[in-house]
């Protein structure tokens, strides 16, 4: 169980990761969307972000 | 009543999917709580329901060490985390989505073989989730096919 929640997180953070790289040239799409979220006064961390998306 | 007699039942039982309603009336008049191994802990009485609902301190979401975003969190925290979900799925949002979804089940159907009997979940509705999925959130074709096998495993494993 372990190991296929990391072979998610893999996927997902190198996804995160190329829209980061990107900037302001990352597709408008909703996971750039989410990535620029904010609760309580910031923005979603990586560990978040991929929780949110494997839910 | 105590945890050993608690009554055993099975949903998938097709006495019980043919009439559900019946089903849960006959086991409600028999007992609060039904356990089975596929649903575990099933609340049969309103009251209890909303008992549980409402009183997230004994009956926690928040169960695991793991991070999980929104469900695994209680309020206040799942408060702002659930307020982004919401954001995500407006009448808007899901009316511009829309006309994506119905191209994408029409491709779809259009590989499927004709005049023969097909396992429907197979081969149309999961491999629609997950398209379905990956436009939403704009992801590349590319990482279908992964997704697909994690997907799999994935259920094999919970």
């Amino acid at each position: 169980m372990q190991q296929i929640a990391i072979e998610f997180d893999g996927y997902i953070r190198q996804l995160l990761s190329d829209h980061r790289r990107a900037g302001d040239d990352a597709p408008k799409d909703l996971t750039t969307s989410l990535m620029n979220e904010r609760v309580f006064n910031r923005i979603m961390t990586d560990e978040e972000l991929v929780s949110l998306l494997r839910n | 009543m105590s945890a050993q007699e608690i009554i055993e039942w099975d949903p998938r039982d097709p006495e019980v999917l043919n009439d559900q309603i019946a089903a849960y009336d006959k086991l409600r008049a028999q007992c609060p709580v039904a356990h089975s191994d596929f649903l575990g802990y099933s609340i049969l009485r309103h009251h209890d329901v909303m008992t549980v609902l409402e009183d997230y301190e004994t009956f926690s979401n928040n169960i695991s060490d793991r991070l999980t975003v929104p469900n695994g969190m209680g309020p206040p925290e799942h408060t702002p985390y659930r307020g982004i979900n919401d954001r995500y799925f407006t009448p808007a949002v899901m009316a511009r989505f829309e006309p994506v979804c119905r191209q994408i089940a029409a491709e779809l159907i259009d590989t499927l073989p004709r005049g023969q009997k097909l396992n429907f979940s197979e081969a149309f509705a999961k491999i629609y989730a997950l398209q379905v999925q990956s436009a939403f959130l704009g992801w590349p074709k590319s990482l279908e096919e992964p997704l697909r096998r994690w997907t799999i495993k994935n259920l094999a494993a919970t």
